[in-house]
């Protein structure tokens, strides 16, 4: 049994899906950005996906670029989230509300 | 042995100076400490005169496409490059005076220099893989300048949700560029474009990539709906960032959208130009009316930039020679006028020596007879964005305009009017509040550090904008020349 390509769009649209919803509603910040990396890699999915479908590596290889470039992101992430426990704010997006309006 | 593409280094030399010269900065920073200030202010200034040199020597030459194919260096190219470097070394001399440039200065100046790198990269992608790297080289670093004013909790908070709805951006972005990239096998424009004019790749997966690239693109241009993150953003960034990005992020943004909508998908028009009519209609009334509510003056104008992008858009929705022309000139002189109206509010909050978030119209009352040539300069930005001549607002909004009506776009034309009188309502209450001689005391300001450095950045955006405004041939010959290499791929 060969797995085929819309196996793996619809396995990338639920991994965003998922994501999506957890960026949109959890309130943790933490969690937050775990479910942006969840995001990123079904795109990650949906490229090597579609390169293998079309032929050739351009998809693989951005891929890699978008695993790269998602590490600098959580870097600059946790960053900030270790910034926001110093300064004794609460951990909690709903908290986040001096700016407003 | 792999072979790597051909690069031509004269043509990423601006890049390749911002670059060098970040790391530069760095380095020296360590083995000098306690001359933060001087180091960030010499080699921040000189790295951009080296980048804008470059620039400036390759205007006009014809087109380069080098690394692959995927970064092409026409006169768009340099013109972005020009107006960020430009604003960039404004934002260093508005900062003299800031305490966080004693203590962290090469810090900000190399990150600074960084997000110009990307935007250059992001100017001149010629595909969805140059794009993203160069989106995230110029985002990542702006996350972090946005959460500079390291004892403010708003900057945390703002750089936060810059953050998570960026990167949110940018996924939708990518997995657009995926989409587009299974239908048609190509990530470059040009690639997809001809894919795409040959037709039968599968029309659902195309209508999915377009609609998901152009959400992406639409969150980082920052218009309605996907406006959400400029009001808190801009509001809690420090100050000389947020006119940073009100001019250099959204002239990016502007142009990565346009080359991808009228290089990539020139085919699927009919998908595109409704959602951006529309989008454009909600933008201009929707931000305008928002600003009308604010108090803050801050938050105001970040409001009248969300406005001032759908205005932006008329012109990509026209196209054509004049509605690009038009785009081009009015982008690149509302950086301008846009970093001048936020170096004043810089100004005013340092006036104030407190915590941020007391730009508010009570608290400028009177503050234009205190700072005479601030308040004036004020008055004078305020009316650019309101659109009234002589100034470069006037000309920008006026082009886009006449390219609107002349192309059978005249309702946008009169949504545009309609914004630009709610606009001025507004614009009104700031100017009335800074000359409200009730209030008027004669108690001098404190003398200001870095008053002569913030002052010499208003005094530089001022003849920008009224130099744009009086003498406009000069400032459309080469929005023009740019705008020209928008349309060479149909």
């Amino acid at each position: 049994m060969t797995v085929g390509l819309p196996l793996f769009l619809a396995i990338s649209a639920i991994l965003f899906s998922i994501g999506l919803v957890g960026v949109l509603l959890r309130r943790s910040p933490l969690t937050i950005l775990l479910s942006l990396e969840v995001m990123l890699n079904s795109v990650n999915l949906t490229l090597v996906a579609f390169s293998r479908e079309v032929g050739g590596s351009d998809g693989q290889i951005f891929a890699l670029i978008v695993m790269g470039i998602a590490a600098a992101e959580v870097v600059v992430g946790l960053g900030l989230v270790v910034a926001m426990t110093r300064r004794e704010m609460v951990l909690d997006t709903d908290e986040l509300r001096t700016l407003n309006g | 042995m792999i072979q790597g593409p051909s690069v031509d280094w004269f043509a990423i030399a601006p890049e390749v100076a911002l670059i060098v010269g970040a790391f530069v900065l760095l380095l020296a920073a360590a083995f000098a400490r306690g001359h933060e200030r001087a180091l960030s202010l010499i080699l921040g200034l000189g790295t951009l005169i080296v980048s804008v040199g470059f620039s400036v020597a390759a205007w006009g030459d014809a087109p380069v496409v080098t690394m692959a194919d995927a970064f092409r260096v026409d006169d768009l190219t340099e013109l972005v490059r020009i107006t960020v470097a430009a604003l960039a070394a404004l934002v260093l001399l508005l900062s003299v005076g800031w305490n966080r440039l004693r203590e962290q200065g090469s810090e900000f100046t190399a990150l600074l220099l960084l997000t110009c790198a990307g935007m250059g990269v992001v100017a001149g992608s010629t595909s969805f893989v140059t794009l993203f790297v160069g989106l995230e080289l110029f985002s990542l670093s702006l996350y972090v300048l946005v959460a500079f004013d390291g004892k403010s909790r708003a900057s945390l908070e703002a750089s936060f949700k810059y953050l998570v709805l960026g990167t949110l951006g940018s996924i939708v972005l990518v997995y657009g560029a995926a989409f587009l990239y299974g239908a048609t096998g190509s990530f470059m424009y040009d690639g997809i474009a001809a894919s795409l004019a040959e037709g039968g790749s599968g029309e659902a997966v195309v209508t999915l990539g377009t609609a998901l690239v152009l959400v992406g693109l639409l969150f980082k241009v920052g218009v309605m709906p996907f406006h959400m993150w400029v009001p808190d953003v801009y509001e809690g960034a420090p100050t000389q960032i947020t006119g940073f990005m009100a001019g250099a992020t959204k002239l990016v943004a502007f142009v990565a959208l346009a080359r991808i909508l009228l290089d990539a998908l020139p085919a699927v028009e009919h998908l595109w130009s409704p959602v951006l009519i529309i989008v454009a209609i909600v933008t201009i009334i929707g931000g305008n009316i928002a600003a009308l509510v604010q108090t803050n003056v801050k938050r105001m104008i970040a409001w009248s930039s969300v406005g001032a992008a759908g205005y932006a858009l008329i012109g990509i929705i026209v196209h054509g020679d004049l509605g690009l022309r038009g785009l081009v000139f009015y982008l690149a002189t509302y950086a301008f006028t846009a970093f001048g109206a936020f170096a004043v509010i810089a100004l005013f909050e340092r006036d104030q020596s407190r915590a941020k978030g007391y730009a508010t119209l009570d608290g400028m009352r009177a503050w234009g007879f205190s700072r005479p040539f601030a308040g004036m300069a004020m008055v004078v930005f305020l009316l650019a964005f309101a659109g009234f001549p002589p100034t470069a607002g006037f000309i920008g909004k006026f082009v886009i305009s006449g390219a609107a009506v002349t192309n059978d776009y005249v309702y946008l034309a009169v949504v545009g009017v309609i914004g630009s009188v709610i606009g001025l309502a507004y614009y009104l209450r700031v100017i009335v509040a800074l000359y409200d001689r009730s209030r008027k005391s004669d108690v001098g300001l404190p003398a200001t550090p870095g008053l002569g450095g913030a002052s010499l950045a208003i005094l530089l955006c001022l003849a920008v904008v009224l130099l744009g405004g009086i003498l406009p041939s000069l400032g459309l010959d080469w929005a023009g020349q740019a705008a020209s290499f928008l349309t060479v791929a149909k």
